[in-house]
């Protein structure tokens, strides 16, 4: 068998672990646009591998990667199983990312990504797969596969985290990656430690950076001792994802970047050819939170308690000035890439977080305590129950609210169990919300 | 251990070489429907790309990533440690602009040869005079490109 024969039999074989797969109700949703891209994207590889000659290396390369690439793609479906994470999470993320993505290309109605959802052993494995290789030949509709830590699978209030990967996926969309790099990663790179390589250099060495930064230098000088060009470049796109987060998911998104990125790594001070320190990370956020007027927020609150409870998290996420040295970016920089980025977001459809008033927020407080989903249901007990539409968003900040309150007895009595349970009931308040919306939703229609 | 190892390439090149050809017997001999479809919708992706300057891979490399310290065998099939700049295509765009359009702006080719493509993967394809003139222009547009791209890759 040469390679072009090779090929042209890998082609059939991913075609019949297609048909394999999804013969199994893997998941709900799109698995019909699926299959249809799939099939199409390999009926036309085929058509290309065909007159190949074999001489023509550089084409039976590509092909063998394209084929590849198919594999792969269909093993990830193949791993989707419907349980393994919170589709109602999943509905709301779509709904953020879908406006963003659409690319305005030559067939009207089929310029939407297809999303595919599936989990992944790990906590490092939260992550959008965004078909974006410019040397990838077979692309009709995008398939953007997220990927979920398995054993995360109920934590919708971690998830907030994806906030930040849609910053990744409207970076692969030109016009978008256009506007951001223009308008809210330049005013970043215009000053600061982190303006040139060479000023990145000297800024690791500073007398006042953290101890652990002074020792990962003597410990690993080849790997962290030098910064590259591409390296800041990366940089700052995780910078920018980062405000997207804050500005897309709102306080959760703050709460679940601190969980998480603290505990793969507590000193904050570790980072690599994609990702910066996570210290300068958080002080970014902590100047967006001041520009965002967030730590005032809670005087606003009338509630007593909830008031308390907003400060208390205030405090906890955002409360702390930062330090000298993580110190990158100053207040006017930060306030024109955060206004920048909200006019950008606002322009695509996309909706930037708005912080809830007392009469959005206390009542999925109170559910929360009673050990209710917290939504927008009429729990008055009225004969014709008046279900709200409430931003899942806020579900998500009122969750993070009574987690705060939990773990503050959760660290007297040692019983962590509390986190599963508080998400478990999130979920569901969000799985019950999408019904109350779909049911507005058509109420409305019907009214037109 | 897999069985093969190597740095990730840059096929943009034979990837656009290829459409671009296609491209070209679209025109000649237009064929609507999914057959045109991915090769039309991946070079308007490229027209995109060419309009806001938008050459780069970029990963979305999740939240925290760990890379084996030097000394350490790296897995995986591909190598990539940092976000590359895919350059190739582009000069054979610009010499396929400046040859068959001249002076017209990079917003102004890309929006008139998305127009074009989009009317080949309709089936509404108009018969006047001032039409077929633009088709010919974005024909010679893209068989410039192709040469530009195989010329670069002998």
């Amino acid at each position: 068998m040469n390679p072009k024969e090779f090929l042209l039999h890998e082609c059939e074989n991913v075609l019949a672990t297609l048909q394999d797969v999804l013969r199994h109700d893997y998941a709900a949703g799109s698995s019909k646009e699926f299959y249809n891209e799939f099939c199409e994207r390999l009926n036309y590889l085929k058509s290309l591998i065909d007159p190949v000659e074999l001489t023509d290396i550089s084409a039976l390369a590509l092909f063998a990667n394209e084929v590849s690439v198919l594999s792969t793609l269909v093993h990830r479906i193949e791993r989707s199983h419907a349980g393994e994470f919170p589709w109602p999470f999943t509905e709301y993320l779509k709904s953020l990312a879908n406006p963003l993505c659409k690319e305005h290309l030559v067939v009207q109605d089929e310029d939407e990504p297809i999303i595919r959802v599936y989990a992944e052993g790990g906590l490092f494995s939260y992550q959008i797969n965004l078909e974006n290789d410019l040397s990838v030949l077979n692309v009709g509709r995008r398939i953007f596969t997220i990927v979920f830590p398995r054993t995360l699978r109920h934590h919708v209030l971690l998830h907030a985290i994806f906030g930040h990967e849609i910053g990744h996926a409207a970076w692969a969309v030109p016009q978008h990656k256009s506007a951001l790099k223009g308008q809210v990663v330049e005013p970043l790179r215009e000053a600061g430690p982190l303006n040139s390589t060479s000023q990145a250099k000297n800024w690791l060495k500073q007398s006042d950076a953290p101890a652990a930064i002074v020792e990962l230098l003597e410990a690993y000088p080849d790997e962290y001792s030098d910064i590259s060009p591409n390296q800041l470049d990366s940089w700052f796109q995780e910078f920018m994802c980062d405000l997207f987060g804050l500005v897309t998911f709102g306080p959760s998104f703050l709460a679940a970047h601190q969980t998480l990125l603290l505990a793969l790594d507590p000193s904050g001070c570790l980072w690599g050819p994609y990702h910066p320190p996570y210290v300068c990370r958080r002080v970014m956020l902590w100047r967006a939170c001041q520009h965002l007027g967030w730590p005032t927020f809670p005087a606003g609150i009338q509630d007593r308690e909830l008031r308390a409870s907003c400060e208390g998290f205030v405090k906890k996420y955002s409360g702390e000035a930062p330090g000298k040295w993580e110190d990158i970016f100053s207040q006017e920089q930060i306030a024109k890439a955060v206004d920048a980025l909200r006019d950008i977001l606002t322009k695509a459809g996309t909706s930037c977080y708005l912080m809830p008033d007392d009469p959005t927020l206390l009542p999925l407080v109170k559910m929360l305590h009673g050990q209710i989903p917290p939504c927008g249901s009429d729990l008055r007990g009225s004969e014709a129950p008046a279900n709200r539409s409430v931003d899942f968003r806020h579900i998500l900040f009122a969750g993070w609210l009574v987690a705060d309150e939990l773990s503050a007895q959760a660290t007297v009595t040692g019983e962590q169990s509390y986190f599963l349970e508080l998400n478990k009931l999130c979920e569901m308040g969000l799985l019950q919300q999408r019904a109350i919306d779909r049911y507005n939703d058509h109420k409305a229609g019907d009214k037109h | 251990m897999t069985l093969l190892s190597m740095y990730k390439r840059d096929d943009s090149r034979t990837v656009y070489r290829i459409l671009a050809e296609q491209a070209v017997r679209y025109f000649d001999h237009p064929s609507p429907g999914t057959e045109s479809k991915i090769p039309l919708t991946n070079l308007s992706r490229l027209l995109q790309r060419y309009r806001y300057d938008a050459f780069s891979y970029d990963d979305a490399p999740g939240i925290r990533e760990v890379f084996k310290t030097k000394g350490e065998s790296q897995g995986g099939e591909y190598v990539t440690t940092s976000a590359k700049a895919s350059l190739e295509v582009i000069p054979a765009l610009e010499a396929a602009h400046a040859r068959v359009y001249q002076a017209i702006s990079r917003e102004d080719l890309v929006g008139s040869l998305m127009t074009l493509l989009a009317l080949l993967a309709s089936s509404t394809l108009p018969d006047d005079q001032d039409t077929k003139q633009r088709l010919a222009k974005a024909r010679l547009f893209f068989e410039t490109l192709s040469e530009g791209l195989k010329k670069r890759n002998a």
